[in-house]
């Protein structure tokens, strides 16, 4: 478990993670969203320690990271794909580390096949495809076996097969009992793989739920519905108790019913529809949709 | 690529523990695994004694006129003549110290080391401590390799030697490699603090081997007895044949040159720990 409170960072000017409470779970994958620059890095590097946090503090299962026995099988993380050294090997630069903790070199070799790169392992990881980086950094990640995964960006440079490895590979961990934590700007794949979304944007948390209930809330059925009888549909709808939102334009915006159902209800009470028209919000709108107002929020506070 | 399913609990998960000594280990392991760890010593190693065997070679001759010629002849003794690499390998171990520390801010590793090793003092220790182990052998080795080698050379030519059991010569050897080894650190902890390898380099050998040096010839005598303090003019009891009187003595030497070398240590810990990775 991770638990992350009132975490504030400031570079300059700049507030780049601002107040910021959350908690991560273990059992589940929990996505950490957010547009560039939003604050999700700065994060990761101070629940590591990496960074100096200005304010406030974070504890990876009930302790500061820095006091664990193995702060590696505590938290193994993925921050940045080319963190390796070009001249030294995969299986050397992976033994390096192992070394600092008493890591076998016999789970060196297990996490080397693991991520696919047995076959490379004693090349110079220089000569490295950006995908070939990102699972050398995910091999350092489970060096530790450890019992939280934090992955900044992991399916970044990573082809189909990749991506498709890396989420069932998450699946797995979380399944195992694991924490799973990983970060990415994009909602489509924050779709297939999490459970639980926690949703930053100009470094602060603007909505941290599960995934079910944000798909429910973004993609509910709604039907824009225009009509001269919009108020007597608008009655006969709520009777049923079902949500409808008259517009200025004099259209009726339905959620949680169907097209085809608004249409037999219109019908039977005999009211002419003129546009019976499903809106269909994709996460990746709902999900820019709240970035957008968060970053016209903070627009507006600093003029005010 | 061939992917797998991840292993349940490794069976060696329960003994892991993060340990001074494993991370002593694994510094070492990482200049292990560098080519360039071993070009540099080697570098080091082969220009120390060539260049001792070069001048015994090229001074033969003068040897004996110079020891009569006053302090200004070149050659002025054997031990001096047969370390005449002495300033390579200082330079070549310096720029190695400068490495070992910057090299990880280059790639970003560093991130990962701290990441497992977030008791950031360790991993300052082990660097310093296996480069030790590295750098010292091989200074000890090239200094009296050239010792040996050259006065084998000046012995062929028939000039003047020295023996290994001279006190003097046991105070310049031993002496050169502690210098050789002092200035790695110094490039050590300089590359730690500034996290650039260029920069460092040009510290390193613009502000420590070269500007006292510099500043020792041109500022007026009424100088020297603070520029006596300056790292390599603290060495010079230790390195050069003659005991100037114009110097530190011995033992004042070592104890001046040991105290920047820590200094330097203390500001790189001091910055390692209070910044950010
Ligand atoms: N070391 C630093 N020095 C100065 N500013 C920084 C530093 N690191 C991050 N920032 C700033 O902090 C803010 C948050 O950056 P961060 O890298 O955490 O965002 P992110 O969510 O990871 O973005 P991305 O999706 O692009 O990786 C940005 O405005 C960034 O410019
Ligand atoms: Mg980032």
């Amino acid at each position: 478990m991770i638990e992350v409170r009132n975490l504030t960072k400031r570079y300059g000017k700049v507030t780049a993670v601002d107040d910021v409470t959350f908690t991560v779970h273990p059992g589940f994958v929990t996505g950490f969203l957010g547009p560039n620059g939003a604050g999700k890095s700065t994060t990761m590097r101070m629940i590591l320690g990496l960074d100096k946090p200005d304010g406030g503090s974070v504890l990876v299962n009930g302790a500061a990271y820095r006091s664990a026995r193995a702060p590696v099988a505590e938290i193994g993380a993925l921050l940045e794909a080319k963190g390796f050294d070009k001249a030294r090997s995969a299986r050397n630069h992976l033994l390096t580390l192992a070394t600092t903790t008493g890591i076998s070199a016999k789970r060196v070799d297990e996490v080397l096949t693991l991520v696919g790169l047995s076959e490379v392992a004693r090349s110079k990881a220089g000569g490295f495809s950006l995908g070939m980086g990102q699972r050398l950094g995910i091999a350092v990640a489970l060096l530790g076996d450890p019992r939280m995964v934090m992955l900044d960006e992991p399916v970044n440079g990573l082809d189909p097969d990749g991506v498709l490895w890396i989420r069932n590979l998450l699946r797995q961990l979380a399944d195992e009992g694991r924490t799973v934590f990983l970060s990415s700007h994009l909602m489509t794949e924050m779709e297939l793989i999490a459970d639980q979304l926690i949703i930053i944007g100009r470094g602060k948390i603007l909505a941290d739920t599960t995934m079910r209930e944000f798909i429910a809330a973004s993609s509910a059925n709604r039907v824009r519905v225009a009509t001269p009888g919009a108020a007597e549909l608008r009655l006969r709808l709520e009777s049923r108790s079902i949500d409808c939102e008259l517009l200025d334009t004099g259209a009726l915006i339905v959620s949680g019913v169907s097209a085809a159902d608004i249409g037999q209800e219109a019908f039977a009470a005999g009211i002419v529809l003129h546009e019976l028209t499903p809106l269909a919000a994709s996460l990746e709108e709902a999900f820019m949709e709240l970035t957008r107002d968060s970053v016209q929020f903070h627009t507006d506070g600093a003029a005010a | 690529m061939s992917t797998d399913v991840a292993p349940k609990v490794s069976s060696d998960q329960h003994s892991l523990k993060l340990s001074f000594a494993r991370v002593l280990k694994s510094e070492i392991l990482k200049l292990r695994t560098l080519r360039s760890t071993w070009i540099m010593l080697l570098a080091m190693l082969a220009l120390f004694v060539a260049f001792g065997a070069l001048a015994a070679l090229s001074t033969t001759g003068q040897i004996s006129d110079g020891r009569n010629g006053g302090p200004q002849n070149f050659g002025l003794d054997p031990v001096t003549t047969v370390l005449a690499g002495a300033s390579f390998a200082v330079l070549i171990m310096s720029v190695f110290g400068v490495l070992s520390g910057a090299r990880e801010y280059g790639s970003g590793m560093i991130r990962a080391t701290l990441a497992f090793v977030p008791r950031r003092l360790y991993v300052l220790s082990a660097k310093t401590i296996a480069l030790m182990i590295f750098v010292i052998p091989v200074a000890l080795i090239a200094a009296f390799g050239a010792f040996v080698l050259g006065m084998a050379v000046l012995s062929a030519a028939g000039s003047e030697t020295v023996a290994l059991s001279d006190p003097d010569a046991q105070r310049v050897l031993f002496g050169t490699a502690m210098n050789i080894t002092g200035l790695s650190i110094i490039g050590l902890a300089l590359g730690m603090a500034m996290r650039s390898m260029p920069g460092a380099i040009a510290t390193v050998i613009g502000g420590v081997l070269i500007a006292p040096a510099l500043l020792t010839a041109l500022l007026p005598e009424s100088w020297r007895p603070v520029l006596k303090f300056l790292p390599s003019n603290a060495a010079a009891p230790f390195t050069e044949v003659q005991v100037r009187a114009d110097m530190l003595a011995l033992v004042p030497g070592i104890i001046v040159f040991v105290a920047w070398v820590i200094l330097s240590l203390v500001i790189a810990g001091f910055l390692l720990v209070r910044r950010d990775a």
